[in-house]
């Protein structure tokens, strides 16, 4: 015996076998064929139990009837046209061009929002702060530069520091200067050692 | 269909107001219940519209838009029933719950001894149909109330016209052998 399907959840009637039944039922809902129609109306007219049994699935079938009629209430139409609408609002959106439609999702979604300005941030600050060390280290860098090129005049900062007038120095310049025009290769030019 | 396929909103509008009271009344028979059927009939325009530029002429729009819905009553009642299983199985005796099968049988054994009124029948009518298994149910309904043919409905339901023939025959069978005492 095969397994039962959905469609065996009762036993069969008792009264009829299942391909009378079958022919009975098409022959009451108007699905036969003229020549089935006509010999299974020969067969009722023969026989008054199958006749019965007719008329009781023809009856029980009108109790059906009792169900009434369900209809749409006065506000379905308006409430399915409004989700109409919001449908339609949906696909105008996902219609537009891909370059505004590529952003779109990260307004609609608030984490990947708050995602990205944050890393936003971070990268902000990261740059920020990468500049203001290269900005440093470029100033230190001059700042070296122009300690080198003034090491002579600081390391004689001490007797410079006790002449007694600035005259003096301008005249010792003067000679130095004089003497380095004259091919004196042991003597710095004298506009390295000033400040 | 084909102007809302082609883009005509407008149209729609005019396919709701033509089908709601058909949709409405076969989720209604199917699940008894007039909220849920006008949710489900919502749901089953939307599908449609959703659907509109997939929509070929060769059935009939009605063909094509009760598809959708015995889909949609057939993907509910599938929810329906996980959703049950969760307190049965949580501890609650399903004994505690009677069976459609149980109503019927105690309302039958009440009544032959006098004449129901009409709300009784209609419960009665309504749990004998709930007996039916869901492709017998839309079927029944599918044949009673919208009076689809059997080719109609097997276009619906996606089966041959022998496959009808039968679980039309075994549906009425049954509703006999619940009803019979009631005519």
């Amino acid at each position: 015996m095969s397994h039962p399907t959905d469609t065996e959840i009762f036993d069969e009637p008792e009264e009829a076998n299942d391909p009378q039944l079958t022919e009975l039922v098409a022959y009451l809902d108007g699905e036969l064929n003229e020549e089935a129609s006509n010999r299974l109306e020969r067969q009722l007219a023969e026989n008054p139990p199958l006749r019965g049994y007719a008329e009781t699935l023809d009856r029980t079938w009108q109790l059906l009837d009792t169900l009434g009629e369900a209809t749409a209430s006065g506000e379905f139409t308006q409430k399915t046209l409004a989700s109409l609408s919001a449908i339609s609002h949906e696909e105008f959106v996902d219609q537009r061009p891909s370059s505004k439609r590529g952003t779109d999702w990260v307004r609609r979604i608030p984490v990947a929002r708050i995602v990205l300005w944050t890393l936003a941030g971070f990268l902000g600050s990261s740059v920020g702060l990468l500049l203001g060390r290269s900005s440093q280290s470029s100033k230190a860098d001059s700042e070296d530069v122009q300690l080198l090129q003034q090491l002579d005049l600081l390391l004689q900062f001490p007797r410079l520091h006790a002449a007694r007038s600035a005259t003096f120095l301008e005249q010792v310049t003067a000679i130095d200067h004089d003497s380095s025009e004259a091919g004196s290769d042991a003597v710095p030019a004298k506009g390295d050692r000033k400040p | 269909m084909l102007k809302v396929a082609a883009g005509d909103n407008s149209a729609f509008e005019e396919l709701v107001v033509r089908y709601q009271d058909r949709l409405v009344g076969f989720f209604f028979h199917l699940v008894h219940d007039r909220t849920t059927a006008e949710d489900l009939a919502q749901e089953a325009f939307l599908r449609v519209f959703r659907s509109r530029e997939r929509y070929e002429a060769t059935a009939r729009f009605s063909t094509w838009l009760f598809r959708i819905a015995h889909n949609l009553a057939s993907n509910q009642k599938r929810g329906a029933a996980r959703r049950r299983e969760i307190p049965l199985a949580s501890g609650n005796s399903a004994n505690d719950l009677p069976s459609l099968g149980q109503n019927l049988a105690e309302k039958s054994a009440l009544m032959p001894t006098r004449q129901l009124d009409s709300s009784e029948l209609r419960e009665v009518v309504r749990i004998a149909i709930d007996e039916l298994s869901e492709r017998q149910r839309t079927a029944v309904v599918l044949h009673k109330f919208e009076e689809m043919s059997y080719e109609e409905i097997g276009d619906v339901m996606g089966l041959g016209p022998v496959a009808v023939k039968s679980l039309i025959s075994r549906a009425r069978g049954k509703l006999k052998e619940a009803l019979e005492r009631f005519v």
